[in-house]
């Protein structure tokens, strides 16, 4: 093995221990995120009715509430999967998890503009993360395809 | 001291500048921020105006036609700055796939309302015309703002720029996934609407392939634009 060939294990390995700070901060958004919008699915008929619309905007009211949280917990379902398959997929589910991320914090801003702000550090450290994730897995599978090709 | 030539090397392989894709993801967030004040603008009611009206209709476009431009100019700016290397597939039977698109285009008309009833059924939200056709003088700023805007700028950006960005380090079917999800994702305006968009972006992104350009693909946005705003 030559001195190169250690180097370059050695990015690798660095670069292997980045997806995988990567795979653990989609494990805690996409908990979170699965845990709190099914807390909120289960309890939205007490929700609901505590809020006192006209009766006969309760049903609409109720099955829009659900579906609003049930999508919530799909999207947290979908970053806990990007997680467990992250290693075998870094490069597509790295992406995947970005636009999700992006794509959720866009559309909860449009029904409600005040949720942008909220947390915005921990946004912009997650956004930052995961782009930082999609350029290390670039450079990972490159790396692992080359060291495929070169036996 | 082994680390740090190794950190060297990681860095000196790494790409200096982001890689396309997370050009296409930020060019995406600046659209989906634009749409946002866009809607947050449109809740900004005249207690003057009453829904319905030759007045109300032309706010309403105005509006429209402003978050077009808007989207318009982040677009091409986006395009620009985000230059793409991918190697296009080649298309083999272009004439079979444009022939193939009509049926196709009856098949996701179909899915549209089908999937629109199921989803008002669900939510008891009534069927109602859309009260802007109900000025013909209206007519061509509709067409104009509702079909071709979205059916040219929308084509450039999912089934070019995306699309284009994701085919670049990935291959075809998670490119087509990734391309279509941010093309539901990018209408924020119709929340209820983005799983049967993220369908309608598969379409899209498969004749976008097959067809070899991008032509097809605006000729059947518009028209299933055209169709879905007369029939829904």
């Amino acid at each position: 093995m030559s001195e190169n060939d250690g180097l370059g294990s050695l990015a690798q390995s660095s670069r292997g221990s980045t997806l995988k700070s990567v795979r653990l901060t989609l494990f805690i958004i996409g908990g979170l995120t699965l845990a709190l919008n099914g807390f909120l699915f289960s309890n939205a008929e007490k929700e609901v009715a505590d809020a006192q619309f006209a009766p006969q905007d309760v049903e609409y009211v109720l099955g829009l509430v659900r579906l609003i949280y049930g999508a919530g917990a799909a999207v947290g379902l979908a970053f806990v999967l990007c997680a467990i398959f992250l290693e075998k997929f870094p490069v597509p589910l790295t992406i995947l998890s970005l636009v999700l991320y992006v794509g959720a914090t866009a559309g909860f801003a449009y029904l409600d503009p005040t949720t942008l702000l909220r947390g915005v550090i921990i946004k912009v450290i997650i956004v930052v993360t995961l782009a930082k994730g999609v350029q290390t897995a670039l450079a990972y599978e490159r790396d692992r395809n080359a060291s495929r090709g070169s036996f | 001291m082994a680390a740090d030539e190794a950190d060297r090397d990681f860095r000196r392989q790494s790409p200096s500048s982001s890689p396309a894709i997370v050009k296409t993801v930020w060019a995406f967030a600046a659209i989906a921020l634009t749409s946002l004040a866009v809607g947050i603008a449109s809740e900004v009611t005249d207690p003057n105006l009453v829904e319905g009206t030759l007045e109300w209709a032309q706010r309403s476009l105005i509006l429209i036609g402003v978050g077009d431009v808007a989207i318009t100019v982040v677009v091409l700016i986006s395009s620009a700055l985000i230059s793409l290397r991918v190697l296009w597939p080649v298309a083999k039977r272009w004439k079979t796939v444009w022939l193939a698109a009509t049926p196709l285009l009856g098949l996701t008309i179909g899915l549209n309302v089908g999937y629109h009833f199921v989803v008002r059924t669900y939510l008891n939200i009534p069927l109602e015309a859309d009260a802007l056709f109900a000025f013909p003088e209206l007519l061509p700023w509709y067409i104009l703002l509702i079909c071709v805007q979205p059916a040219v700028v929308e084509e450039l950006f999912f089934r070019h720029v995306a699309l284009g960005a994701a085919l670049e380090v990935m291959s075809e079917k998670p490119a087509i996934m990734i391309s279509s999800l941010l093309f539901a994702m990018a209408h924020l305006g119709s929340p209820l609407s983005m799983p049967y968009l993220a369908v309608l972006g598969v379409v899209l992104a498969w004749l976008r392939l097959k067809s070899g350009g991008l032509w097809l693909p605006i000729v059947f946005h518009f028209l299933h634009n055209l169709i879905v705003a007369i029939v829904l």
